[in-house]
């Protein structure tokens, strides 16, 4: 899709010399750190591990914005991570037209809008907590290339946000530490959003079909990874069935927030549904958070859990204890997709001590337990968000 | 010591007064739109765009450090500015919405509002004059 930023680049230089446009810069910065003070167990977690390391919690995005003219605008937002070694990249860049006030129809790069918070993610001012809770919002990816449209209204005394999107992703993620490839297709979905005063709901519903590359460890040209083993003994069946080589899948949830009296309680419950299992698992995760607002300080706690619920059944076809080869190779099988069921237990302060600026402090208590093995260990952060 | 805290406690009601001086909303002497102050806080949020009368909106807010500001925030929008801060990154960086035009004073205020009709805004009450039309004080 590198046609898309390629248009908005030349729509920039060519309506930015038209004297109707006008632009808008608006840009946010996160910096932060953390480390895992108790790394016995559980080594690293979201790119940390026991020495202190800042590159996971610090972003640094610019966002541009030109109306160029009453229905259309064009809108990009680049952003330097810590994670990517401070690589620039795109990570919204797209054309809204405005059908009418109240609707809307983008194209272009957008965000994959599982969540409440997908639209922001980055935006760390925008939320109580440092990042949004990691067992919840699990993907590898957050953005979609294709078509959406955003229909506002009200419902009574409610106010009504109706998403729908159609589109497609190529790109690459990381698996046992190496990077593989990644295609969504047929990435669809929509979402819709209830107002009202303090309580806001929020119900989505998105699929897609999903490819996964497979890590050298699993597949290489010299026949040496494990599926290739598997294959060559005669295990193809089994083999196929953990290449995660398009899959359906379905990803549904719901999540409210409210905000009432200086309390506020967020909560989100999501599923994955894969129509096969695959090295990709069936799961679920939900979080809650409750927090307290007093004066500038935010006081909040927040209970993040996921499970997964892998289907076996595709083993059956490799005979158990009947040779200790086979039974290896069963092992090996059912070790790639064991079940973790992992609980984040966050207890944090937020503080906005300066207009437009804000101080977060957080520690969370990791449990893990896979395979009837229990881990644990605490991770210590801290960091301040601004917007300008 | 006890006249320091006399003197102090004063003081504190003289600022307290001050800070606490009647807010007027205004808009431009033609317009007829009806504007309680959930529309006019509908309005200064961008949840909605128009007047009742369907004609386009374009609210107008005063500097962030001013105490005129910090009263409508509070007492209009009933919010915090750090609340408001983190209710426009939401809207800003997912391009769903653009933060009102922010101007320096009451002077600038009525300018802007008494030559454009499309206009709402907020000024000190003790500042109105027949260039504005006020639709409420709070």
């Amino acid at each position: 899709m590198k046609w898309i930023r390629y248009l908005l680049i030349l729509t920039f230089c060519f309506f930015s010399t038209h004297a109707m446009a006008e632009i808008n810069f608006n840009g946010f910065l996160s910096v932060g750190g953390g480390l895992l003070v108790d790394d016995d167990e559980i080594a690293s977690y979201e790119g940390f591990d026991g020495d202190w390391n800042t590159d996971p919690d610090t972003v640094f995005a610019l966002q541009v914005s030109a109306a160029i003219n009453d229905k259309v605008t064009a809108t990009g937002q680049l952003i330097a991570r810590g994670t990517d070694d401070y690589d620039i990249e795109a990570e919204w860049a797209y054309l809204t037209y405005a059908i009418s006030e109240d609707w809307d129809v983008r194209l272009g790069r957008l965000r994959s809008p599982f969540f409440i918070y997908s639209d922001y993610l980055d935006v760390g001012y925008a939320y109580p907590f440092i990042a949004p809770p990691a067992q919840t919002y699990r993907f590898l990816f957050t953005t979609v290339e294709g078509v959406d449209t955003l229909v506002r209204g009200t419902l009574g005394d409610w106010d009504s946000s109706f998403q729908a999107y159609y589109g497609r992703l190529t790109d690459e993620t990381r698996l046992s530490g190496e990077e593989v490839d990644l295609d969504l297709v047929g990435f669809s979905g929509l979402n819709w959003t209830l107002n009202r005063d303090w309580f806001t709901v929020r119900a989505t519903y998105n699929r897609a079909e999903f490819s996964i590359g497979l890590p050298t460890a699993l597949a290489n040209s010299a026949g040496t990874g494990f599926l290739d083993v598997l294959n060559g003994a005669g295990f193809g069946t089994v083999a196929d069935a953990l290449n995660p080589l398009e899959e359906d899948a379905a990803f549904y949830g719901i999540g409210f927030n409210i905000d009432y009296n200086d309390w506020l309680v967020i909560s989100e419950y999501t599923v994955l549904e894969v129509d096969d299992q695959s090295l990709v698992s069936d799961d679920d995760a939900i979080y809650i958070l409750i927090g307290k607002r007093v004066g500038n300080l935010t006081y909040h706690l927040t209970w993040d859990q996921s499970e997964d619920d892998p289907d076996l059944d595709f083993l059956a076809a490799i005979p158990a204890g009947v040779a200790p080869g086979l039974d290896a190779l069963r092992a090996g099988a059912a070790g790639l997709v064991t079940g973790t069921k992992a609980t984040d237990t966050t207890v944090g302060v937020r503080w906005d001590f300066a207009p437009g600026t804000a101080f977060k402090f957080e520690v969370t208590k990791l449990d893990r337990e896979t395979g009837g093995v229990d881990t644990d260990g605490t991770l210590v952060r801290l960091a301040v968000d601004m917007v300008f | 010591m006890k006249l320091m805290i006399k003197t102090f406690l004063l003081l504190m009601l003289a600022t307290a007064n001050l800070a606490y001086a009647e807010v007027a909303v205004i808009v431009h002497p033609s317009n007829a739109a009806t504007l309680d102050e959930n529309s006019i806080e509908r309005i200064f949020l961008a949840k909605s765009k128009s007047f009742s009368d369907g004609s386009s909106a374009i609210p107008i807010n005063q500097a962030e450090a001013s105490s005129v500001r910090a009263e409508f925030d509070q007492g209009v929008l009933g919010k915090s500015a750090a609340q408001l801060k983190s209710y426009w990154s939401k809207l800003v960086f997912t391009g769903k919405g653009t933060q009102p035009q922010d101007v320096s004073n009451d002077a600038e205020v009525k300018k802007l509002i008494s030559a454009n009709p499309n206009m709402i805004g907020y000024i000190d009450a003790a500042a109105v004059d027949g260039s504005v039309k006020v639709v409420q004080t709070f």
